[in-house]
């Protein structure tokens, strides 16, 4: 069942990160805030949707239920889920090589423009001719 | 302090909510359009006003306690349910409070709420169809101008207020798509 890959929302990939153990909700949020230093703060209405829908999906499972403490349900990634959350690792590799190798000949090549035809070099030939003109007088 | 206000738009709701603590009063508790205040200190809560995910699979008179308790967790209170709608308020010494933190699930949140207007609106169209025919069956054969009576003037603001709070629900449908559109660009 190879569905047509998306990109996951930062949520939903927290998520799958912070089910690598059996976690609850509140645990997930504390995971990710740690991860990211602090950066993503996962909303509690967005965090119960991304279970829901994954839980649909089956990426992740009911992993126990604490009849006691109310609130202490604890998930846990499902083969699928694993599977998904590989691809979607995969998919930011070459997201960030490509990235990277882009970035970096595009530098290479403002490089050579700033050496041969950029704007700095125009300076530099005006600065010749002048040098040239004093040498003259 | 209890203030009568009827609202459709839950965003402006919830400013509505904040502003009113800013003045210092705190929503504690809601009932059909009536709104409980207490005296609080001005700007003590930040409020959200929530339908949250579970609107299809907990029955409309229960708590779903599980996501009340996620919330809670995230150092915000419950503070009462209406129908699907729940209030949540946070201490704003507590920092910043959002329920939904993602593009994808604030529209996902629109979304449910547009549903509910429709479905709503639609059986009450329904409703006030069979209701509008009845009347006019009623009213046939006679001459309205020359027998109206009290009744008849009572019976006719019914179906203007009915038919107005259908139009305000798909007025409300379509601000919704709107909003939708406007997260989604």
């Amino acid at each position: 069942m190879r569905e047509k890959q998306i990109a996951m929302t930062e949520a939903v990939y927290y998520i799958l990160l912070s089910l690598q153990t059996p976690n609850h909700g509140y645990g997930i949020i504390q995971n990710t805030m740690e991860l990211t230093a602090g950066r993503l703060e996962l909303g509690a209405g967005t965090l119960y949707g991304a279970i829901n829908t994954l839980l649909d999906k089956e990426w992740i499972r009911l992993y126990s239920e604490d009849k006691q403490s109310r609130k202490k349900k604890q998930y846990i990634i499902t083969e699928d889920g694993s599977l998904a959350l590989q691809r979607e690792i995969e998919r930011l590799e070459e997201l960030l090589e490509n990235g990277k190798r882009m970035v970096q000949e595009r530098d290479a090549f403002s490089d050579v423009l700033i050496n041969h035809n950029g704007k700095p070099e125009m300076e530099g030939k005006k600065g010749a001719a002048d040098e040239k003109v004093q040498v003259v007088f | 302090m209890k203030k009568f206000r009827l609202y459709f738009d839950k965003d402006k709701e919830e400013a509505w909510l904040n502003e009113m603590c800013r003045e210092g009063w705190a929503m504690v508790d809601f009932f059909a359009g009536l709104y409980v205040f207490v005296p609080c200190e001005p700007g003590e809560y930040t409020y959200r006003v929530d339908m949250p995910e579970d609107v299809r699979s907990t029955p409309i008179w229960k708590k779903n306690r599980e996501y009340i308790n996620l919330v809670e967790e995230t150092g915000a209170e419950y503070v009462c349910k209406w129908g699907w709608w729940l209030i949540f308020r946070k201490e704003t010494a507590k920092g910043e409070f959002e329920l939904y933190t993602d593009i994808e699930s604030q529209v996902a949140l629109y979304r449910r709420i547009r549903r509910m207007f429709l479905i709503v609106g639609l059986l009450e169209c329904s409703l006030a169809l069979q209701n509008t025919g009845n009347i006019l069956h009623l009213w046939s054969g006679r001459d309205i101008l020359d027998t109206l009576s009290g009744l008849d003037v009572f019976v006719f603001v019914c179906v203007v207020i009915m038919y107005s709070i259908i139009a305000a629900f798909f007025f409300v449908s379509w601000k919704l798509t709107r909003k939708i559109r406007r997260l989604r660009q």
